[in-house]
């Protein structure tokens, strides 16, 4: 009984939300259809580095959705959407799912793609009244598109929305170069709406921000904590860390902020959360630094050598872990 | 003891541990979902103290389960709950007190659990939609200045009605819940409001209705203490308030799968009654075990 029941709960955990951290491809498979918000922050180095490294997430994610026949949504206020759509990854292994950075995707199959995109210069800027501040715009779109399409209702595909590098000075947030700026809750109020309008519709959202530029030490906890799940990177580059041998082989560290459990009182737990990437040639590929701890609530260590030799020096007579 | 080996050779899977905490044949066996933490606070739903402001809070950990178990540990005690449910929507407390035992769809239509949504209202309020929820308790999202009178005023109106209209149900003391008050800090409310607002629910709600109320607070490291709009001075202030405070905490050995944390459990009273006990935790799928420091299953 115990082994058949257990192999059907494994099946059961391995359908939830699964992150593919293998040495092989990065998978950034959300079977999760309800409305997981999922907020990549960026550490402290140069710009341009980092961003190009969530910018590449947010393309898998975003490849990942035309494959799978989703619609897409991206907003970005520095490159426009629509170019960044035209440069996605295309898949690299015939069932999808695995993408090469080096090549560019099949234009048929863009354009077959239902897509909407918002680019905040050929957008008309509202009276900025209310607490999202900024942002105001961007929710609206949004709660329209939903709607528009039936993503609250009637449809039943999945919305993956793209937000690219929220709370730069270029979306006309002040949170990245004040210490105590105007539009202070601009960004964790907009992600409290977001997140609410995913709870009642099939879609769910990544968001990129460049947390290196955030001045005030709060607002990085908060966006977190609003997110179902947040994911880190630190790219070595600029600081000491890139000398220690241990990193040598890599690019940064990827830190697993918040893991989510929606629906759930716990979902399964990550072996351990200390994570690197290295940028390849083609693929962003995702390691485990080292092992977990060796705790294991099944591993018997109540285990009693037969006879009366002691457990090392003389030849052994049980089969115990300890015996060498 | 035969059963006991049979499991413990069994492959590991966090979501079959239902299998570790093997419950105890018997009629209480639904009700007993966090055995240890209801032996630990000496309190059940048949028995428990009334008039408590008792405190949640985590830092580098996620308390949310202590949340799912007060509202089902204060609806099976047949007490009328407040729930506002900032955070997650309803089906996602539904879903989990489903398997915590707790039917919360029917306690909602018996009029036992008032729920309100604010998380799903909130986009039509912000942006000013003309269908949207026009009632005072979701002032605070309404600028200029944001403000939580709107909120007691609803709090107050759902749990001063003695009994209700509906004379057949007769609930026990009335319970209010909040998940959770920090995120108010990222919505622009200001601690001093929050402040505020816990003193009016508390003067009503415990001491003048003999009720209990149970508020979770989210911190975090790299907020100043200094600051007063971080919710680490909302802690601090909100612990004196309290009568019981639970902490949840991160090891600070790191991550691991295994033991999820610790809780420290501080009970504030007078002079003995006055105590502190730490003790160590992982979540299940249906419940939490806590056991002493050093002394999880995984390590021994």
């Amino acid at each position: 009984i115990n082994t058949k029941l257990t192999r059907h709960v494994r099946d059961k955990v391995v359908e939830k939300f699964k992150a593919g951290t293998t040495h092989n491809c990065v998978c950034v498979r959300v079977c999760v259809c309800v409305c997981v918000c999922v907020c990549v922050c960026v550490s402290p180095a140069e710009e341009d580095q980092n961003d190009s490294y969530s910018r590449l997430l947010l393309q898998y994610f975003l490849a990942e959705g035309v494959v799978s026949g989703h619609q897409l949504y991206l907003a970005s206020a520095r490159d426009d959407p629509d170019d960044m759509i035209q440069t996605e990854l295309a898949s690299s292994s015939r069932f999808g799912h695995c993408y090469d950075l080096s090549k560019r995707m099949d234009t048929q199959m863009l354009q077959a793609v239902q897509r909407h995109t918002f680019y905040p210069p050929q957008e008309k800027t509202d009276e900025q009244t209310s607490s999202l501040g900024p942002y105001a715009g961007l929710l609206k779109s949004i709660q329209t598109v939903i709607h528009r399409e039936g993503f609250d209702g009637s449809v039943r595909n999945v919305l993956r929305l793209g937000l690219h590098s929220l709370g730069s000075a270029l979306w006309g947030d002040d949170v990245c170069f004040s210490e105590s700026p105007a539009s202070g809750h601009a960004l964790t109020t907009f992600l409290y709406a977001l997140r609410a309008l995913l709870r009642s519709s099939l879609s769910v959202a990544m968001v990129t921000v460049p947390a290196h530029l955030i001045q005030v030490s709060a607002v990085l906890g908060r966006v977190v904590k609003l997110s179902d799940a947040a994911v880190a990177l630190e790219s070595f580059s600029s600081s000491e860390r890139q000398t220690n041998p241990l990193y040598s082989d890599y690019h940064g560290l990827l830190h697993i902020r918040q893991v989510p459990h929606l629906n759930c009182l716990m979902c399964e737990a990550p072996d351990n959360k200390d994570l690197a990437f290295k940028l390849r040639r083609k693929q962003f590929s995702i390691e485990k630094l080292h092992l977990p701890p060796d705790l294991s609530e099944t591993v018997s260590r109540v285990s009693k050598a037969k006879g009366e030799s002691p457990a090392c020096g003389s030849a052994p007579t049980g089969h115990t872990p300890l015996d060498f | 003891m035969i059963i006991c080996i049979v499991f413990l050779l069994t492959q590991d899977l966090q979501s079959c541990t239902s299998f570790h905490t093997v419950p105890p044949p018997g009629p209480c066996v639904r009700s007993e979902m966090f055995p240890e933490l209801n032996s630990i606070l000496s309190s059940s739903p048949e028995n428990f103290t009334e008039g408590e402001f008792i405190l949640l809070s985590d830092r580098q950990a996620d308390a949310s389960f202590l949340i799912h178990h007060y509202l089902t540990f204060y609806l099976r005690a047949r007490c009328r709950v407040c729930f506002l449910g900032l955070v997650q929507s309803f089906s996602h407390y539904s879903v989990v007190s489903q398997r915590l035992g707790v039917n919360l769809t029917q306690a909602k239509e018996k009029g036992q659990l008032v729920f309100l949504e604010a998380l799903k209202a909130s986009p039509g309020v912000l942006l000013g939609d003309e269908s949207s929820d026009k009632t005072a308790a979701l002032d605070y999202l309404r600028s200029p200045c944001p403000e939580l009178r709107g909120l007691y005023e609803f709090v107050w109106n759902s749990l001063s009605r003695a009994g209700g209209e509906d004379a057949a149900e007769s609930w026990g003391p009335p319970v209010l819940i909040i998940d959770d008050l920090s995120v108010l800090l990222s919505l622009g409310v200001s601690a001093g409001a929050i402040l505020d607002f816990t003193h009016y629910c508390q003067a009503t709600i415990c001491s003048q209705l003999q009720g209990s109320m149970i508020a979770l607070v989210r911190c975090d490291d790299e907020e100043y203490d200094e600051d007063e709009e971080s919710s680490n001075y909302l802690l601090k202030a909100l612990s004196h308030q309290c009568s019981l405070s639970l902490r949840v905490e991160g090891l600070s050995t790191g991550y691991c799968r295994d033991i999820h944390g610790q809780v420290e459990i501080w009970w504030r009273g007078r002079g003995i009654k006055n105590q502190r006990k730490i003790f160590q935790y992982k979540v299940h799928d249906k419940g939490a075990s806590f056991f002493a420091p050093g002394t999880s299953r995984a390590v021994l």
